[in-house]
């Protein structure tokens, strides 16, 4: 039915600055950074001056879903610094100086005999979050008692630029088939679909002979549009049902190709999420590349490593994630944190000034949400909240492409976030 | 690191930037969609200019002056389109300028190119016709781009679409100039003349002729004449075509949505379609017609899909794209303007933000049992109004068929009074005569008072004597009057009686014939059917016979009637019954009254019907009815004749045969010398009728008025109407029309008042005027109707001149005023009858004569109408010795300058022999 459906764009992906080149690994960074506050907040289990190994948990999660954080070098603690997290705040992070030793604390697991309980715990304590972005804790999603169908990775990455999970997938395709057959145990599912876009070609021959060794595994081909690699998206055009809440309310469990991969190494390896690959790119960068890196470096090390900016490069953007949601940070001690997929260097090229809108409605059309952003617009600017409401504000996924299409180059995806937190605000008045 | 990084908004891509889109690429999208239409209407409309038609006139212009005006005609069209673009600029600029403080003239102009001033005037400019002042197009741009745009906020902001309303304004304000243009300079009929839809909508108001493609489209040429775009129209709306190229370059530059034109067009098609089959219309054409024209493309390409004034929403944009399709065609069949496009949009423009809201709402939220009952009662609405639209349009067309109007029972009686003819009207009911009122009359009731009683006490009077009217007495003093008026009286009883005697038919409606005949005891009324000239059944509808007391009444009541339509021609032979002669006598009578009614009915023709360029003639042949389709064109030139139905020994003889199959086609050949084509041997009365009927149309269509039927005192004459024919019968007395009557036609009566108005006053005043007919005053918005009545009536006047001549040859006295001194008398002239006026003094000198009614060509031929104008004051001057004017001189005219002097001499002769006349 027309009112459910979800809309979606073409967008360039401009993917070959990165998809194309080889993963560099960068692993041995002068420091690394451990977040004390972020979208939540981490008590640290060390000191100042304490000696910390490869593996060694130096923070837990202090809220509903606690899960321990792991130290990705063996160094010392050399004090807290405020540095720029990927949610685009400035924090304060645990500096560890990194010894170049990695003396690591962790043991390879037997994992023939694991059960579902297990391979959960497992999970939790290798501190493994959502990869995709979100950072939610991934053992969280497997301790429901509701039936699961389908476990879905999410290959999509419908933003521009982003090539990290394309090359996961194409570097070690087995590795990650083995996490999901690891998540499928872990939730009792009975299959499993990658969902990639069907313009990878590449990935598809290498995945459909990969996956004919895992029972229940199968490729689900995604449109080159955005946002497909929207969890509601996928999990709508897998299972052909709608559904409101989490996916799991049509027995589907969502989870990044990253995670899975990080999974594997836990249950395989006993590694805890201490690495991952992060997408380097942009037209301001001199080798736009997909590096592999500890998690905690700071992206001023990387982007020297990769050789700096481009020269013609002065003013412009740094993005921690995705040209659509990322948010631009101001400074380079960026910390990669694990849901960080990518960092892009973006040259200021605003072709217009903000003009009036016209009504032409192309936000509304291409809402994927079908929220009307300039009814919203005027709504906040009147401070109506009741009206927000009727306009379903909550809903908006700030997916950013009100904005992209927007031809008086308005800034309506804030707009739309601010009516959408002024809602959340009155709520509890209410 | 001099690296600078900005705190940016997401998302960090975006199509602006990009150059994908963006609001001032739109514009040019839109500009560039235009360019076609624009160059197209202005090389059109600057060259349609030069049309055969105008090509005279442009080879006599001779002064310099003339002949740059004639070249700025013809770059009008772009000059109309680059000063509305410039004016807009204009405009626009000097509002920032004083109104917004903006300094510095780069500025300027970048504040008012990101307004996007420059579209409001380009489409003002197509909005209207080539041939609008650029002091128009300049005021619309003001009341466009200041008023309805800087003033509501500028770009962005406006509740109206700025050119529509600025078109709605000037069109209210000049409609008449908008009209008119430059026909003073040259004439431009054929640029600015009436558009398709003025047509369209004069046809449905001002008539109820059933809407036919040829008169609505044909007179275009054809279809692609619409879809090409070489009509009449505005400047840039025409083109069907060029719409369509700049819709599909708009929606693959996503500068429009594809569904808002769509959608559009495609319910004003529906509903268009509907309304063409409900009404008859006939196929396509009419849906097509409607789409094709009065810029429905247009306005639904460039106007509805304008982004600031139409609904953000796509839900919205559905709902007002439908609304759109549904109030068009509302407009067009019941609004004040034409086109029905702009008053749509702008009227819609109003509830833009009301959708927006709305829809938003219902787009954002599952559907719920509230939103759907809006959304059904949204669409009830307009489900409402376009079938009121609908039954409006019904209701018209069932006013179209021809209305048969019953004879009223009356008749008029003209008798010679003291001073002049008296003329009487008589009203009767059955075999009463119920009211006598006398209508016109020359005796001096003004100064006599005998003869006032006499008019005042006599009618009454004689009404309540009945059959003893010999016994009223007259008035003492009066007595010429009084018998005056008694013999007006017994006239009327004796033509009632005999009519009662002999039979006479009462109604006539194609099928059923009326007829009522006296009895033995009062009133027989009869019913006969009949299918062309065959009586096919009888029936007594009413009877006072002893039907109860007497057998062989009742008998003769039972068999007589089937008898004779069983006998039919052969009805005479059918014995009376005894003892029940009176009632055998008076049912055959009635069936006689019939028979020969039938037999004479078609015998100079008879008009069927007359719709659509068809007309229908039937005549009577040799067997029956021959009924015979003619077609023809706008001139009103037979283009064809088609027998559909004949009773005609086509089977028995080969020259019947021939004669009916090739007859038509010669006869429609030799056109005006129809009566030239010779008979076929040997059917020569088939050919003969056909013959007449040939004749019939041909005259009928020349817009003269064709007798049907003719007595010697009663004239059934046919003239073409607006709608169909006029039939009118016209009661005479010797060279004077007594009465005039429509007795069937299809005008348009039932809602034109105007028309009501004329069908009702104008046969009266013709009537009263006489020879004077052609000076009735007119009535707006029924000239066509007035036009053929006068027709009817100068024909038929004519034709009892004539008559009345062929036994007068000399000429003929028509009255004589002898207290005036004046009288009028008739000659034969050329081409009819001429009547003169003249007035003479005491001694029976003719002091002025004046030529009053003729038909002699005098607005065609020169020495006619030198005749007409020196020869009477000659024939004047010379008194009796009328005879040496010469009238040689007149060459060329010497019918006409004989026919005078011949008046003359009938005059002078009538006034020395008559001793003074009387």
């Amino acid at each position: 039915m027309a009112f459910n459906k979800i809309k979606t764009l073409y967008i360039n992906g401009r993917k070959n600055l990165t998809s194309n080149n080889e993963v560099i690994d960068f692993l041995n960074p002068k420091y690394i950074y451990i977040p004390l506050k972020g979208n939540v907040n981490f008590l640290p289990t060390v000191k100042v001056g304490d000696v910390v190994l490869k593996g060694q948990v130096v923070a837990n999660r202090n809220d509903r879903f606690p899960h321990p954080i792991h130290s990705s070098v063996s160094g010392k603690v050399t004090g807290i610094k405020k540095m720029w997290h990927s949610s685009g705040k400035m924090v304060e992070f645990l500096e560890i100086e990194n010894d170049y030793l990695e003396t690591s604390c962790y043991t390879e697991n037997k994992y023939d005999s694991l059960s579902k309980e297990e391979i959960i715990e497992i999970i939790k304590n290798a501190g493994i979050v959502g990869m995709g972005g979100a950072g939610f804790p991934t053992y969280a999603k497997y301790s429901s008692n509701k039936q699961v169908d389908v476990i879905i990775i999410n290959g999509a990455e419908c933003e521009p630029y982003i090539t990290s999970d394309y090359a996961l997938l194409k570097n070690d395709a087995s590795t990650i088939l083995r996490g999901i057959k690891y998540l499928m145990k872990a939730s009792n599912a009975s299959k499993a679909v990658i969902a990639i876009k069907k313009n990878k070609k590449e990935l598809i021959s290498i995945l459909s002979d990969a996956i004919n060794e895992f029972e229940g595994i199968s490729l689900f081909l995604l449109k080159d549009v955005y946002p497909a690699g929207w969890e509601k998206y996928i999990v709508t055009k897998v299972t052909k049902k709608n559904y409101d809440g989490l996916p799991i309310n049509v027995g589907a469990i969502v989870n990044n190709v990253h995670t899975a991969y990080s999974v594997a190494k836990a249950v395989e390896e006993g590694e805890p999420l201490i690495e991952r690959i992060v997408t380097l790119s942009g037209e301001g960068l001199k080798k736009p590349s997909n590096i592999r890196v500890k998690v905690g470096t700071s992206i001023e090390e990387v982007i020297e490593f990769l050789g700096g900016y481009a020269e013609e490069f002065t003013e412009g953007y740094m993005i921690a994630g995705g040209p659509m949601t990322g948010k631009s940070i101001m400074l380079e001690n960026l910390v990669i944190t694990p849901e960080l997929g990518s960092v892009l260097i973006i040259p200021k090229k605003q072709k217009q000034k903000e003009l009036s809108c016209l009504g032409c409605g192309n936000c509304s059309t291409n809402c994927p949400v079908l929220l009307t952003p300039t009814e919203i617009k005027l709504a906040f600017e009147h401070n109506d909240i009741e009206l927000l409401k009727k306009l379903n504000v909550n809903k908006c996924i700030q997916c950013g492409l009100c904005s992209y299409v927007c031809p008086s180059r308005i800034e309506m995806t804030e707009y739309v976030g601010k009516a959408k937190v002024a809602v959340e605000r009155a709520a509890p008045n209410k | 690191m001099t690296k600078k990084f900005l705190l940016g908004k997401t998302p960090f891509i975006r199509e602006v930037d990009e150059k994908k889109t963006s609001t001032s690429r739109m514009m040019i999208d839109l500009l560039i969609a235009l360019a076609p239409i624009i160059i197209f209407g202005c090389i059109y409309n600057g060259i349609k200019m030069f049309s055969p038609s105008s090509l005279p006139e442009l080879k006599s212009i001779t002064s310099f002056f003339k002949y740059l005006e004639t070249l700025y005609l013809l770059v009008k069209p772009f000059v109309n389109v680059f000063s509305g673009a410039l004016f807009s600029f204009s405009f626009e600029l000097l509002y920032f300028l004083f109104f917004k403080k903006i300094r510095g003239f780069k500025n300027l102009l970048k504040e008012t190119y990101y307004s996007f001033a420059i579209i409001p005037g380009i489409f003002i400019a197509l909005l209207l016709p080539a041939t609008a002042p650029i002091w128009m197009i300049a005021l619309g741009c003001f009341v466009a781009n200041i008023i309805f745009k800087m003033l509501f906020g500028g770009f962005g902001h406006n509740i109206f679409n700025p050119a529509l309303i600025a078109y709605a304004f000037v069109a209210l304000c000049f409609s008449a100039s908008l009209n008119s243009g430059y026909k003073e300079i040259i004439n431009l009929e054929n640029v600015a003349g009436a558009t398709p839809l003025t047509n369209l909508q004069s046809a449905l108001t001002n008539s109820n002729e059933l809407l036919s493609k040829d008169v609505i489209v044909g007179t275009y040429g054809s279809m692609w004449n619409f879809f090409l775009g070489t009509i009449p129209g505005s400047l840039g709306e025409t083109s069907a075509l060029l719409c369509i190229v700049g819709f599909v370059y708009l929606v693959c530059r996503k500068v429009i949505n594809w569904y808002v034109p769509t959608i559009y067009v495609g319910t004003t098609f529906i509903i268009t379609l509907i309304i063409s089959l409900i009404n008859g219309y006939g196929g396509l054409w009419y849906p097509i017609f409607n789409v094709l024209s009065g810029g429905l493309l247009f306005g639904a390409v460039f106007m509805a899909t304008e982004p600031v004034t139409t609904p953000r929403n796509p839900i919205g944009k559905i709902i007002y794209a439908f609304s759109l399709g549904v109030l068009t065609p509302l407009f067009r069949l019941v609004g004040g303007m034409p086109e029905g496009v702009a008053t749509s949009i702008l009227f819609m423009c109003l509830f833009t933000p009301l959708l927006d809201r709305f829809t938003s709402i219902l787009r954002a939220n599952k559907p719920n049992a509230k939103n759907i009952i809006v959304i059904i009662l949204i669409a009830t609405c307009l489900v409402g109004i376009s079938s009121y639209t609908i039954a409006k349009n019904v209701q018209r067309v069932e006013e179209v068929k021809p209305e048969v109007r019953p004879d009223e029972e009356s008749f008029i009686i003209e008798v010679d009074g003291h001073n002049g003819p008296i003329k009487v009207k008589f009203t009767y009911e059955d075999d009463k005569i119920t009211s006598m009122t006398p209508i016109s009359h020359n005796e001096s009731v003004a100064y006599s008072e005998p003869v006032k009683e006499a008019f005042e006490t006599i009618p009454d009077a004689l009404i309540s004597a009945g059959k003893d009217f010999e016994n009223v007495p007259n008035i003492v003093g009066a007595s010429v009057s009084s018998e005056a008026l008694k013999e007006a009286y017994r006239q009327a009883f004796n033509k009632l009686d005999t009519m009662l005697n002999n039979g006479y038919v009462t109604s006539d409606d194609e099928k059923i014939l009326s007829v009522v005949i006296r009895g033995h005891n009062g009133l027989i009324k009869v019913k006969f059917e009949y299918n062309g000239i065959d009586i096919t059944s009888m029936v007594v509808t009413e009877n006072k016979e002893s039907i109860a007391y007497s057998d062989p009444v009742k008998q003769a009541f039972e068999t007589i009637p089937g008898a004779l339509v069983e006998a039919g021609k052969n009805f005479e032979s059918i014995e009376p019954i005894a003892d029940a002669t009176v009632s055998c006598n008076a049912l055959k009578g009635a069936y006689r009254t019939a028979y020969n009614y039938l037999q004479t009915k078609y015998v100079n023709g008879y008009i069927e019907n007359d719709q659509n360029h068809l007309l229908k003639v039937s005549v009577k042949g040799h067997n029956g009815l021959i009924v015979i389709e003619f077609s023809y064109d706008e001139n009103k030139n037979i283009t064809s004749m088609v027998i559909v139905e004949n009773k005609e020994s086509i089977a028995y003889s080969k020259d019947v045969e021939h004669a009916m199959n090739t007859l038509p086609g010669l006869l429609v050949s030799a056109g005006k010398n129809y009566n030239q084509v010779e008979n076929v041997a040997n059917a020569s009365v088939s050919s003969n009728a056909l013959k007449t009927a040939y004749g019939y149309a041909f005259n009928y269509l020349k817009g003269n008025a064709v007798i049907e039927k003719e007595s010697d005192s009663e004239i059934i004459a046919v003239v073409k109407g607006h709608n169909n024919f006029i039939r009118v019968k016209f009661i005479y007395r010797n060279t004077r029309i007594l009465d005039m009557k429509p007795i069937k036609h299809g005008e348009s009566v039932a809602y034109s008042d105007a028309v009501k108005n004329a069908f009702e006053t104008i046969p009266g005043q013709l009537v009263d005027k006489e020879y004077n007919y052609n000076n009735i005053e007119n009535i707006q918005n029924a000239t066509v109707s007035i036009t053929a009545l006068k027709n009817a009536y100068g024909n038929v006047y004519k034709h009892i001149l004539n008559k009345a001549l062929e036994n007068n040859p000399n000429g003929l006295m028509l009255d004589h005023n002898t207290y005036g001194k004046s009288f009028n008398i008739v000659v034969k002239g050329h081409n009819g009858p001429i009547i003169i006026n003249f007035i003479y003094d005491e001694n029976k000198k003719i002091t002025s004569m004046t030529p009053v009614l003729n038909w002699e060509s005098i607005a065609y031929l020169p020495p006619v109408k030198d005749a007409f104008e020196q020869l009477p004051s000659q024939l004047v001057e010379a008194g009796s010795n009328y005879n040496s004017v010469d009238v040689s001189g007149f060459v060329g005219a010497t019918v006409s300058s004989q026919a005078l002097k011949d008046g003359y001499a009938f005059a002078y002769n009538y006034l020395n022999n008559e001793n003074g006349g009387h």
